[in-house]
């Protein structure tokens, strides 16, 4: 079982992924906004994975990474990308920012479970 | 009709016929013959000098005058004509067309001197007919010394008022061209020495003449490529595109004001300059970018302009009739705004297919997440959930698609082309498609060629190449039926090939068949293609140098081929 951060603007795709998670046993906290998963994550909240969207009003979820590096006891959080944005360009940007993995929209609920699970038994 | 008339009498030569004046019966009378020669000799020569001169003037008009002003001024012609051929069928612009039945060639008259008055019918004579065509028709001489006795005269009534008791007419014959007839009537009877004058005449003028009208048709044509060079060039003064037009020592033949306007140089006279000053005068504009190139892209900065503005450019060489470098031209068109409108359109589909990717996504999910549930689902609950879920697949296909061939469109495809070994390729493909293949009852075997080379390309662009191939032979495959996977070597190169065992693609559909939203039977749409797969196909296939086909026999299975090039000689 982990703790794993959902953040992304579409109440539904939050919805889905938490359900999809619990499945796997797992905790899930969601955040509507980067701001609101850095503030969740400066609650001092545990957190063993981050799945983020790409395309988030106000703060993308690259800015959003990139806060995340700024805090010293969350910079190791692995860092997932879920999102829309699905050309090999943006694949390869998101990969060179610094995230872990990129999973694209639309997704499996069974195949999101078996990234994440693979993700954190390599971080583990 | 005309009247012919056949009794003329045709002078074989210059010697004198039989019935030549008696010989002179005095010294007095040898006198006056020779005096009268002497004299006939220098008009000849004084007829022939006015001849020669008009002929450098190239004026057919006044040669001709010469002509019958020597026959009736020196030679006691009471009249003498000029007829001409006109160059081809000239009836049209005829005169007599709308009386005329008689469609051959005519003599049309041209000059004359002396008596009138000018009947009709004497103004154009059909080749063969009178005394006049016949010197045409038979190309020689023809003389008569007895008018009042020839039954046929075109005008016998002018014959006999005028008291015209004789008539010679010679062909105006150059380089074996008849060019037309001269003729003269006279109340005496022609001696020998006006007849040779008139041949002389006729041998010289038909020279000058031939020349003349020489002269005439190149002055026209000169005439007409004016005429059209100021067409031509009124066309691309009038043409959007900036046009230059390089002369072969590199100096400017034409812009027109396009260029200018493209350029900024509109107040300039470039005609003239060397093609090095016009590059450095456009420079602000152009920046380092060159006139001459192939095919290309340029940016421009106009004065005033904060935007860039992008051209088209293109330049080739100019070669005249036979091959030989006139210079060069280059065309600019301005296509700032469709490259514009082009950045919009995908902005635009690539914006909606992510829009569109965020909805499916929790659809998708949703069902995913009910069917795998464990909630008591009863099955048409489950069914139900299956098409939705289906459907929703297939919509996700459509979106990426559709992203994938505008990409493709706004030539915005990248590829990262790699040396990749042939199994490897091959064996992702099948991998990709496994599930599919188990799902359809159709298997799917590979048989690769031994000894493959290794090909130069975008692995991840060539299984989508394959699976879509793949995907689709799976589709229209019975159960239990076998789709084949085949590489050979082609070349230095590979081809691939995907054969299947299902019902064939007739005839007429295989042309369209790798266009947008081609499907052969459209009530296979349950099939869930998404009209696009062979459009992306074709198009990454060509993008990476190779060539799609498709053969098929209809009841007989299909095979889509296509190639890679090798990788040879890289790491």
């Amino acid at each position: 079982m982990a703790r794993i951060l959902v953040v992304d603007d579409d109440p539904d795709i939050r919805f889905v992924a938490r359900l999809a998670l619990k499945r796997g046993k797992h905790e899930v906290a969601v955040a509507e906004s980067g701001r609101a998963a850095l503030q969740h994550l400066d609650t001092g909240a545990a957190c063993d994975l981050i799945l983020c969207d790409w395309m988030m009003p106000e703060m993308s979820g690259i800015q959003t990474l990139a806060q995340v590096r700024t805090r010293p006891q969350r910079a190791g959080i692995p860092f997932v990308f879920l999102t829309a944005k699905a050309q090999k360009e943006e694949i390869e940007e998101g990969l060179r920012l610094g995230a872990r993995r990129y999973l694209t929209k639309p997704f499996e609920p069974a195949e999101l479970l078996g990234e994440v699970d693979r993700i954190l038994g390599e971080a583990s | 009709m005309s009247p012919r008339l056949p009794v003329v009498v045709p002078l074989p030569g210059p010697t004198p016929p039989n019935g030549v004046p008696a010989a002179p019966e005095s010294l007095e009378a040898l006198e006056r013959d020779r005096e009268r020669l002497e004299a006939t000799v220098r008009a000849l020569r004084g007829a022939l000098r006015v001849v020669e001169n008009v002929s450098s003037a190239f004026q057919r008009e006044r040669i001709l005058a010469a002509v019958t002003d020597a026959l009736t001024h020196t030679f006691g012609a009471a009249a003498a004509r000029v007829w001409l051929v006109g160059r081809g069928d000239r009836c049209d612009t005829c005169a007599l067309a709308h009386c005329c039945n008689n469609r051959r060639s005519c003599l049309h008259l041209v000059e004359h001197g002396g008596l009138g008055p000018l009947d009709r019918v004497l103004l154009r004579v059909p080749i063969g007919d009178f005394s006049v065509g016949r010197v045409a028709a038979e190309g020689g001489m023809v003389t008569s010394d007895r008018l009042d006795q020839e039954p046929g005269l075109a005008d016998p009534d002018w014959a006999r008022i005028e008291r015209l008791k004789s008539f010679a007419g010679h062909p105006l014959i150059h380089e074996g061209r008849l060019l037309g007839v001269v003729a003269m009537w006279s109340r005496d009877r022609l001696r020998d020495e006006v007849l040779e004058a008139l041949r002389i005449l006729a041998r010289h003028s038909a020279t000058a003449i031939a020349g003349a009208q020489l002269i005439e048709e190149v002055r026209q044509e000169g005439t007409k490529s004016q005429a059209a060079t100021r067409q031509i060039e009124a066309l691309v003064q009038a043409s959007r595109s900036g046009i230059l037009l390089v002369d072969r020592h590199h100096r400017v033949a034409f812009v027109n004001a396009a260029f200018r306007r493209l350029f900024a140089l509109d107040d300039r006279e470039l005609r003239g300059w060397p093609i090095a000053a016009v590059e450095a005068a456009a420079k602000p504009v152009l920046g380092a970018g060159s006139l001459q190139g192939g095919d290309r892209e340029l940016e421009i900065r106009l004065p005033g302009d904060p935007r860039p503005r992008v051209l088209r450019g293109y330049s080739a060489p100019v070669a005249g009739a036979t091959g030989e470098a006139l210079g060069w031209m280059a065309v600019f068109d301005d296509v700032t705004e469709a490259r514009e409108v082009d950045r919009m359109k995908s902005e635009f589909i690539s914006t909606v297919s992510h829009e569109l990717r965020t909805p499916l996504t929790s659809i998708k999910a949703s069902m995913a997440l009910l069917l795998e549930g464990q909630g008591g689902l009863d099955e048409e609950s489950t069914e139900l959930l299956q098409v939705s879920k289906r459907n929703a697949d297939r919509l996700v296909r459509l979106v990426n698609d559709i992203l994938d061939i505008s990409k493709i469109e706004a030539g915005r495809l990248e590829l990262d082309p790699k040396p990749i070994e042939v199994p490897a390729l091959c064996a992702e493909a099948v991998a990709g498609i496994e599930g599919f293949a188990k799902k359809v009852g159709v298997t799917v075997r590979t048989s690769l060629a031994a000894g493959l080379p290794r090909v130069r390309a975008d692995q991840d662009r060539v299984v989508q190449v394959l699976i879509n191939l793949l995907s689709n032979a799976l589709k229209f495959s019975p159960r239990g039926a076998a789709v084949e996977l085949l590489a050979r070597t082609r070349g230095s190169g590979v081809e691939l090939e995907v054969r299947d065992q299902g019902p064939g693609i007739p005839r007429e559909f295989r042309e369209k068949l790798f266009t947008r939203f081609a499907q052969a039977d459209r009530a296979r749409r349950e099939q869930e293609g998404t009209g696009l797969g062979l459009a992306i196909c074709r198009a990454l296939v060509l993008a990476h140098g190779g060539e799609i086909r498709v053969e098929s026999e209809p009841g007989h299975g299909a095979s889509f081929f296509f190639t890679l090039p090798g990788a040879a000689g890289e790491p």
